[in-house]
């Protein structure tokens, strides 16, 4: 049954679809600024061409791109994964960090464009198909934001990623077990040696029940060095989460 | 680096409206304005670049929308029986629905009617029009909706001074539909037939003003009153001209009109806070709200509900229409994930603002408003190119914001008063671009006192208590803004006077302007080339004549004397009572359109306000080395003002001086000499004011001007029995005209060629006199009055003169055998 909230969304949503209102605020294309029309994908044709899609050798754990051939025994794991391993096993991006992709990313995180999650969890899930056996999934969880920072920016971007993932999974997603519960400094504004050393005991958990003996994905929109991916892995562990796979938009 | 500002088809739809309006205006219906339109359709239908096939006609349409629109608006005094067909008419009684255009002055107010009925001795009609209906003494008026009647009143026409380069009152009012005023000494002599309660937002927002007005003036400290009325409800006519001037001087004078600053500040304020509410609510009642950032659209809504209710109850000012409307798209494409496009919002703005008012073009702050926006949005735009490398993900101090925002408060500041500059100039003679080291201080201290103010105003309505508390912070802050406008305007480094600069250097200016926006390598040339434009247009060049200008100030006496040698002599400076100030509004204006930067001599020739009341501005304004008077100072409390002049040189260090006959004040060849009153005469018992009115005898280049102020008939049978030299070429009439002096005697001995009236079309006395014309005429005296030809200038050089002014432009020569 439709309510009354659905039918002026609906209305609201048609109105912002029609030439008229187009012509006067303009829908366009968020990394190139060029005019997209509002039926087709938010990116303009030639901005789709550049962003780098993931591609070549890359570590099965922590996705770090791997340069040449490992040997078979390595089961495609890099020289760190197979000294000291992460916390989680398994970690998927779809886009490669540069040029395009990065302008695409900040678009999505610092601008506003909150509107990209539809498109970027496309890409996800695609990647998640193709490579994960979700089966053995319980639970989509997104990596938390302080209150703070939520905000500052107004909306929380591996909230809305993971919300998407888990709607075209028709899996559960819980928001609020991992609670970030310091304001730590944005990760993109440290180096690579303080990252992990900043965010150290940042995040808790709330409810440990729901997380006791689960599987669980853990989406965010970028990884770089790996500390925050770490850091909340480890804290799940803690807590009793059986196991974990990261899903990042992006991967530095 | 690339100079990114996104171009989008409002802008271009906004451009052809203008151009549809530019044509109308200065074409108007006729045969080259339709070839034009024509052409420009034609030209915008090819160059047409709308997203869409099918909206390929909409710039030509829009182009044609304008042109329409305003030959409709320019008409609108041509309809058949509007309110100006009915202009002198006495004692007639006028009906008709109050519009807005509420201002409130000490005692009284002023608002808009349209005129429905009309009912005289002889005439009773429809009629249609606006009509600016003045009530000097009454306190509860109508609101936007009422109907009203007004009793036994006269339709007078809005007239202008006519002064070369001078404001159009007429016109201004005229792009406004305003075509006559009615003024009501008493609140009785307008009836309010029916109140109308119908569901008009004007009608509310004026009643939220009254209620705001109230409170301040209740709770507000005396000495922040006006301020605090003009910075959050734009009642502005509490502030007297010297505050007024020192926020011009100090480049503040942009807080006092209701702008996008305080649009900015309001809906700013209110977006914060209903942001930390709604995502308090929604954490606590629905988390998944505040993660996906849906928090946000109730706050934009009732954020730009509050923006709405301060417009609407300020007085819907141009500038705060366009602010709101920019600032309602600006917010609604954020919440619609669209991009944030300042200059599209911008231009949208225009568009609404200019289909529905499409006169507001032509109108100061039209231009100032959308000039100074578009100079920040571009400011912005490069901003932005040179931040998306960076795009906070570098470290910032502690400090860091402080110094950005002080840095971007300076850079605006500066940006806009260059790029309003020659509107700027064009319409007030004088720019001042000191804004940026006191809107330093200023901005910070309004966006505290401007929504505190409306937070008490609003608590104050249910709790004195509350009200008070949320008051203390605006009444500090107010209090530090007017304590940086008065310490500011001392700076006068950044002011600069003159006449507005010619369409070829305004493009230059411009022109460079752009240059540096887009960091061209010719930048540097470009700016010094200008600075030497600029520098030899506005400075004063070695005069070729002597010129004596007389001002058309209405009803009372303004003369300039700029001798060849290079000297200004100001005689007399037009009247100044209550909010008419002739010295501000007319004398001070023309004096920087002449390039008057120093004055040798100001002289106030009598105590009479028509004469010495508009020299306070003058002297305040402009450098002066000396000022002289007769001493004789008026017992009226309505006329006197030597006083006050004397006493504004004693704080200026202005040198004084009284004039008595004989006393000859010598510039260079040239000299004045007065030759009335003598000190016996002064001391004569009985002798009015206007009779030892300083007459003084300009000798200049063989040219003798007799200048006889206000004298009368007593002091002109004084001034034959002792024989004076009176002969002299050009009069300026005794006392505007009027019977009481230039006797036929009298004009015998002086034998004048030419005589100068200065006097207004309509005054209470009738001036000049039927009987002083006659015998003007008789003698084939050529006559030139103020009320008929406006400014009248006369030229003399090498022993001749000639004539020309505002109406007969074409320069006359004056037989002087």
């Amino acid at each position: 049954m439709e309510t009354v909230g659905d039918s002026i969304s609906n209305l609201g949503n048609r109105l912002l679809s029609t030439d008229l209102f187009n012509l006067f605020i303009p829908n366009r294309c968020p990394t190139c600024k060029c005019p997209v029309d509002i039926h087709s994908d938010p990116l303009c044709d030639g901005c789709k061409q550049e962003i780098v899609l993931n591609s070549g050798h890359s570590c099965a754990v922590c996705a770090e791109s791997i340069e040449g051939d490992l040997p078979p025994e390595a089961k495609s794991r890099c020289g760190r994964c197979r000294i000291s391993p992460p916390p989680f096993d398994r970690t998927l991006f779809s886009l490669r960090y540069t040029g395009k992709t990065r302008n695409l990313i900040h678009q999505f995180k610092f601008r506003g464009k909150a509107g990209l999650s539809i498109m970027i969890s496309g890409l996800i899930s695609a990647r998640i198909l193709r490579e994960l056996e979700l089966k053995k999934y319980d639970l989509i969880m997104p990596i938390p934001l302080h209150f703070i920072r939520l905000l500052a920016r107004g909306y929380n971007q591996s909230y809305l990623l993971a919300r998407d993932i888990a709607r075209s999974f028709n899996m559960p997603v819980n928001s609020s077990a991992l609670v970030k519960r310091l304001n730590t400094p944005p990760q993109s504004s440290l180096s690579k040696a303080k990252r992990l050393k900043s965010i150290e005991n940042a995040f808790t958990v709330k409810d440990p029940e729901d997380i006791e003996g689960k599987n669980i994905l853990l989406i965010d929109d970028l990884m770089t060095t790996g500390s925050t991916l770490i850091e909340a892995s480890k804290t799940l562990k803690k807590y009793g989460a059986k196991s974990i796979a990261c899903a990042v938009a992006a991967r530095a | 680096m690339k100079f990114k500002l996104l171009r989008t088809p409002s802008l271009d739809l906004s451009i052809a409206l203008i151009a549809g309006i530019l044509v109308g205006k200065f074409s108007g219906f006729t045969t080259h304005g339709a070839i034009i339109l024509a052409l420009l359709s034609a030209l915008l239908y090819t160059v047409s670049r709308m997203p869409q096939k099918k909206f390929r006609l909409l710039p030509a349409l829009f182009l044609i929308t304008g042109f329409a629109i305003t030959i409709n608006a320019q008409n609108i005094f041509n309809k058949q029986g509007h309110i100006t067909s009915f202009v002198s008419l006495k004692k007639v009684w006028v009906s008709g629905k109050v519009k807005t255009g509420f201002k409130y002055f000490p005692g009284g107010y002023r608002f808009h009617m349209e005129a429905e009925n009309i009912r005289g001795e002889t005439i009773e009609s429809k009629t249609n029009g606006l009509i600016r209906v003045s009530v000097y003494d009454g306190e509860n008026p109508p609101l936007p909706g009422d109907s009203i009647t007004i009793k036994n009143v006269r339709i007078k026409a809005v007239s202008s001074f006519r002064n070369f380069g001078g404001f159009d009152y007429r016109q201004f009012m005229k792009d406004r539909g305003i075509g006559v005023t009615i003024n009501l000494r008493d609140e009785k002599m307008m009836e309010i037939t029916t109140a109308s309660y119908s569901a008009n937002p004007k009608r509310g927002g004026e009643i939220l003003r009254r209620a705001a007005k109230k409170f301040i003036e209740d709770r507000f400290p005396p000495s922040v009153v006006e301020v605090a009325s003009a910075m959050s409800i734009g009642i502005t006519s509490g502030i007297d001209s010297d505050l007024r001037r020192s926020f011009a001087v100090s480049g503040l004078a942009h807080f006092l009109a209701i702008s996008g600053l305080h649009v900015g500040f309001v809906t700013a304020f209110s977006y914060f806070a209903f942001y930390w509410f709604s995502y308090a609510i929604s954490s606590k009642l629905k988390p998944l709200w505040s993660f996906s950032g849906f928090f946000r659209k109730p706050a934009v809504m009732l954020a730009l509900f509050t923006g709405l209710i301060f417009v609407l109850s300020t007085g819907t000012r141009v500038s705060a229409v366009r602010a709101g409307i920019m600032v309602a798209i600006y917010l609604l494409s954020a919440i619609i994930d669209r991009e944030k496009e300042p200059l599209n919002a911008l231009a949208i703005s225009a568009l609404l603002i200019l289909l529905f008012d499409p006169m507001a073009l032509f109108s100061a702050s039209f231009q100032m408003s959308f000039g100074a926006v578009l100079a920040i949005v571009i400011l912005f735009a490069q901003k932005d190119e040179e931040e998306d490398e960076l795009l906070q993900l570098k470290p910032k101090g502690k400090l860091e914001w402080l110094k950005l925002s002080l840095e971007s408060t300076v850079k605006i500041s500066i940006v806009v008063g260059l790029a309003v500059a020659p509107i700027v100039m064009a319409h007030f003679s004088e720019v001042h671009l000191g804004g940026f080291l006191a809107n330093i201080v200023a901005v910070p201290l309004a966006s505290v006192a401007v929504p505190s103010t409306l937070i008490a105003a609003s608590l104050g309505s249910f709790s004195e208590t509350a009200g008070a508390i949320a008051a203390s912070p605006a009444i500090l802050a107010f209090g530090g803004i007017k304590f940086t406008a008065e310490l500011f305007s001392k700076i006068n480094v950044f002011s600069f006077t003159g006449p507005p600069m010619p369409p070829l250097l305004i493009a230059f200016y411009y022109a460079t302007l752009a240059l540096w926006f887009t960091r061209s390598q010719l930048r540097y040339y470009a700016a010094i080339l200008l600075t030497v434009c600029l520098t030899l247009y506005y400075i004063n060049w070695p005069r070729d004549a002597t010129e004596v200008h007389f001002f058309d100030v209405g009803q009372g006496d303004s003369a300039l004397v700029m001798l060849k040698s290079g000297e200004n002599i100001l005689i007399d400076g037009g009247v100044a009572l209550g909010q008419m100030d002739i010295g501000s509004y007319v004398t001070a204006p023309a004096l920087n359109r002449l390039k008057v930067r120093t004055i040798d001599a100001v002289i106030a020739t009598h105590d009479h306000n028509d004469h010495a009341g508009g020299l306070a501005t003058i002297l305040k304004r402009i450098k002066t080395k000396q000022y002289y008077d007769n001493g004789v100072d008026s017992t009226n409390r309505m006329e006197a003002t030597q006083k006050e002049l004397r006493q504004i040189c004693a704080e200026k260090g202005i040198a004084t001086a009284r004039l008595r006959e004989g006393i000859e004040i010598p510039f260079g060849e040239s000299s004045i000499r007065t030759i009335h009153p003598d000190e016996k005469y002064a001391e004569k018992l009985g002798v009015s004011i206007n009779n030892s009115s300083l007459a003084l005898m300009l000798e200049t280049n063989k040219v003798k001007v007799l200048f006889m102020s206000d004298i009368e008939k007593e002091a002109e049978k004084y001034l034959l029995a002792k024989n004076t030299k009176l002969s002299a070429d050009i009069i300026k009439v005794a006392h505007h005209g009027s019977r009481t002096g230039t006797t036929a005697r009298f004009l015998n001995a002086v034998s004048p060629k030419v005589a100068v009236i200065s006097v207004a079309k309509v005054n209470r006395w009738r001036h000049p006199s039927i009987e002083v014309i006659r015998q003007l005429k008789k003698r084939g005296i050529r006559i030139k009055a103020t009320d008929d030809e406006g400014e009248i200038i006369i030229v003399i050089n090498n022993g001749n003169a000639s004539s020309f002014s505002f109406v007969n432009r074409v320069p006359e020569k004056i037989n002087l055998e």
